[in-house]
């Protein structure tokens, strides 16, 4: 006869070991997961809207992720050669970039070395470039705990079963709560869950805004790799405060390179591209698609960028800014609801 | 009991012949087909409380609406004046909390497991998700209770005009 309270216990025994594995190998696996968790909770209302009209989940769930194949893969074929030109172009003027960014910091610490002899300032100079050009290395990251291949498979295998399974993840850890708490924490799963999937929305929406604005702006006035540029703007915009300025670096490096560009007109025409975007993001967009439930400190924008830049350069730097909006929010909801429920006075 | 919880989540079909019908039987759920009620007993929680375990308090926040599977449960008062008063006992196949789904006021009264009981919870978050998955069961569960509570008026408005034709 089969012991039944014997074999349950073998497969939680077995499901432990796994979760243990998983907390060992948890920093290759954090981003990845990070990012599925943010599709999944993007992806959510098109699943529920489709429900409503009598789609089964599964065919929903599927469907949008051949879609969304299908779009990466049209992307790659019409968009991605254009865009990969422009890198792989880009490149290239990379060390004449080095070269010239070279020459100006030796200028500058030659000057400030005649000053203030006694700060080593080359030695601090090349510290820092050092370290900076290191986080920025997004292929540090890859190399060091996956492959881009294994990330791009996980991430959409991560997100299909939250995006599946989420209602079961979480009936299973309220069935964990005791009765005491079971109210709050449904409501707080909720909340949070509502809160964070409207910011995530809306960030996306805006850095998409920025990213297109700036690409289809700077291609009009024909400036030199608009694409790579618009891209970067597009990504930076997730940072708060810092995104505008790091999203300008590339256009501001290629004018130093371009001397048709290293002029009045040009420079007035690039700077006239991002201030209209940013303009239109500031005033009409981000008040639309993200508000200001998530406001973070200018302080607590900087210390996450260095953690995320410490764990995963350039790909953490980007990942942690919404990480810490979620905990912004769950932490002031939680204790909005603490009190409702009077478990703290 | 948390093991039996995985296994019930991941591992078995949950939607025990038992619990369907007895879902059925319950006249907030009558509307509803049994296909329906399968669908809807997805999102239901069971919660076993022990004998004088408080299920919620007076004045707390509210966000779900239970049912009585087994056991017995006492709706209390508190009055300032006096001693806890218990309004009623309500039994297996009784609900309560039901405000809950629809206004976020505190709770009206305390309440308190008189026997060890089982109780399945729908959170307001949960039934707020089955309706824009579900809107035609979500929208017979609504009509259900809008009736339910309706005729629970009547009752309460005749009470009190009984009450008052007395002392006069």
């Amino acid at each position: 006869m089969i012991n039944f309270l014997g074999l349950k216990l073998f497969y939680f025994a077995i499901i432990a070991t796994i979760i243990v594995g998983i907390v060992f190998t948890i920093k290759s696996l954090f981003i990845p997961l990070l990012i599925a968790l943010f599709i999944a909770m993007v992806l959510r209302p098109l699943v529920i809207f489709f429900e409503s009209k009598g789609f089964s989940q599964i065919g929903i769930i599927t469907s949008i992720f051949l879609g969304f194949f299908t779009l990466v893969i049209f992307g790659f074929t019409i968009l991605i050669p254009t865009l990969s030109e422009q890198i792989a172009l880009f490149s290239t003027k990379v060390p004449e970039i080095t070269l010239i960014l070279e020459n100006k910091f030796e200028l500058i610490q030659h000057s400030l070395e005649t000053k203030f002899p006694s700060l080593e300032i080359s030695k601090l100079t090349k510290d820092f470039i050092s370290t900076f050009v290191d986080n920025l290395d997004g292929s540090k990251y890859f190399s060091n705990a996956l492959s881009i291949l294994t990330f791009s498979m996980l991430v959409p295998f991560f997100a299909f079963f939250l995006l599946k399974d989420m209602h079961l993840i979480k009936k299973t850890l309220l069935s964990y709560i005791p009765n005491r708490y079971f109210e709050i924490s449904a409501i707080l799963f909720y909340k949070i869950g509502n809160s964070i999937q409207l910011y995530i929305r809306g960030q996306i929406i805006d850095a998409s805004f920025v990213g297109i604005m700036t690409g289809i702006g700077l291609s009009i006035i024909g400036f030199p790799f608009a694409l790579v540029v618009g891209l970067v703007a597009g990504i930076g915009n997730f940072i708060p405060y810092f995104g505008p300025i790091l999203g300008a670096i590339p256009a501001i490096l290629i004018i130093l390179v371009t001397p048709e560009w290293a002029t009045g007109s040009g420079i007035g025409m690039v700077v006239g591209v991002f201030l209209f975007v940013q303009v239109i993001e500031t005033l009409f967009i981000y008040p639309a698609a993200v508000g200001n439930s998530v406001n973070l400190h200018p302080l607590i924008v900087v210390l996450a960028l260095l953690i995320g830049g410490e764990l995963a350069g350039i790909v953490g730097m980007i990942v942690m800014i919404p990480t810490v909006a979620i905990i912004k929010v769950t932490f002031e909801l939680l204790h909005k609801y603490m009190m409702a429920y009077r478990i703290i006075g | 009991m948390q093991i039996n919880t995985i296994w019930d989540n991941f591992f078995t079909k949950n939607n025990s012949e038992s619990i369907l019908d007895f879902l059925k039987s319950i006249d907030l759920f009558s509307d509803l087909k049994i296909i329906e009620i399968k669908r809807l007993e997805r999102t239901l929680h069971k919660r076993v409380y022990k004998k004088g375990e408080v299920v919620f308090n007076e004045g707390d926040a509210g966000a779900a609406l239970y049912i009585i599977r087994s056991g017995e449960v006492d709706i209390v008062i508190n009055n300032a004046s006096s001693n806890p008063i218990v309004l009623t006992k309500l039994s297996s196949g009784m609900f309560f909390g039901e405000i809950a789904l629809f206004d976020e006021i505190p709770r009206s009264a305390t309440v308190i497991a008189s026997k060890e009981c089982e109780i399945i919870a729908l959170s307001k978050p949960d039934f707020i998700l089955f309706s824009k998955k579900e809107p035609s069961i979500g929208m017979k569960i609504s009509m259900r209770l809008g009736k339910i509570l309706s005729a629970r008026l009547i009752a309460t408005n005749k009470q009190i005009e009984e009450l008052k034709s007395k002392n006069d």
